[in-house]
């Protein structure tokens, strides 16, 4: 249940604000529907008397209740953008390929609050950050170390989209004997060369790709059941299955 | 219906809108003459009270309203600003 007198942040402040702002916008384009002529919100400023406060961490604030004096003044200025100066502004959304830090819980609190504050907020921008070879131990003063949140950040990209299988066909022949696997996100990073074991015997790939992989066996070692292919694409990923010839 | 635990105050963005509702041509006739007017730009300046309400997850809601009494008493309420500009838009 929502409380009133409780401190909050300015992000959560701005966010409602800015859906409140929203709203009456909303609202005012279904009135011009009907109305030749409608009065849109240029901008809005708003100054409110605040108590700030720092734990270390984070600054909150608290509106000044009556009688209550020494508040802080604090304005808020909020005009009108477009989308064009938005795009420009703003940092893509996450895609589905990508995953938030937010979301993973093996990072601690601290960890995931050292990177906002140097602009990493997804496993892509930490990609971005180590192509440029930045010290991660510096920037975020020994806080984070490289080696150890990449594996994190990939073990949770790879969770986020497992693989996927389709279909298997055995294709059997004097000269060459395959197993076609098809489906998708069989192979995530290319990173990463992948293995596969077939009937407890190490074989090649042919090709490997994201929806495909070609596996060259000995058509000797195929039995008419309960054959065992087992592929790990990635340090995250082993897939075992049991074919039927 | 508003779910603030305080009813006097109302959505923010509802404070936003009640501030449009206005007619959009002021008339005035003169003999066999009608003259129109239309506002054009708003730009308004209020104190007003906010209701900042927090819930368990952090969210905020804001609740406002202008100044609702007008007598002097030993506890003031504390009185934000706002200052908004409404502009007049041409739907085409």
């Amino acid at each position: 249940m929502a409380t009133a007198n409780r401190s909050w942040n300015l992000e959560s402040f701005l966010d409602s604000l800015i859906v409140e702002l929203d709203k009456a916008r909303e609202t005012l384009a279904i009135k011009a529907i009907n109305k030749p002529l409608t009065y849109a919100v240029k901008d809005v400023n708003l100054e409110m008397q605040l108590f700030p406060s720092f734990d270390g961490d984070n600054v909150s604030f608290i509106t000044a209740q009556p009688g209550q004096e020494g508040a802080s003044k604090i304005a808020i200025q909020l005009g009108s953008i477009t989308d064009q100066q938005i795009r420009k502004t703003t940092k893509e959304p996450t895609t589905t390929q990508d995953v938030s830090i937010d979301l993973i819980d093996e990072i601690d609190t601290d960890t995931k609050n050292t990177l906002r504050k140097i602009g990493v907020t997804s496993v892509n921008d930490l990609d971005k950050i180590q192509k440029k070879n930045v010290d991660l131990l510096k920037a975020s003063n020994k806080k984070v170390d490289y080696g150890k949140l990449a594996n994190l950040l990939n073990k949770a990209r790879r969770t986020e989209n497992p693989p996927r299988v389709g279909r298997v066909n055995f294709n059997i022949s004097r000269s060459a004997s395959t197993i076609d696997v098809e489906g998708d996100n069989l192979i995530f990073d290319k990173k990463y060369k992948p293995v596969a074991v077939f009937n407890g015997e190490m074989v090649d790939f042919t090709s490997a790709t994201k929806s495909n992989l070609k596996i060259q066996i000995d058509s000797d070692k195929v039995k008419d059941k309960d054959n065992e292919l087992i592929v790990i694409s990635d340090p995250f990923t082993l897939f075992k299955m049991k074919l039927d010839n | 219906m508003s779910d603030y635990i305080d009813e006097d105050f109302i959505e923010f963005s509802g404070f936003l809108e009640e501030f449009t509702s206005i007619d959009q041509y002021m008339e005035a006739n003169f003999e066999q003459q009608t003259l129109a007017m239309q506002v054009e730009k708003i730009r308004t300046e209020t104190p007003c009270q906010l209701n900042v309400e927090v819930d368990d997850s952090g969210t905020v809601k804001i609740g406002s309203i202008p100044p609702m009494y007008y007598v002097e008493t030993s506890f003031m309420p504390v009185f934000h600003n706002i200052k908004i500009n409404f502009e007049l838009v041409e739907n085409k």
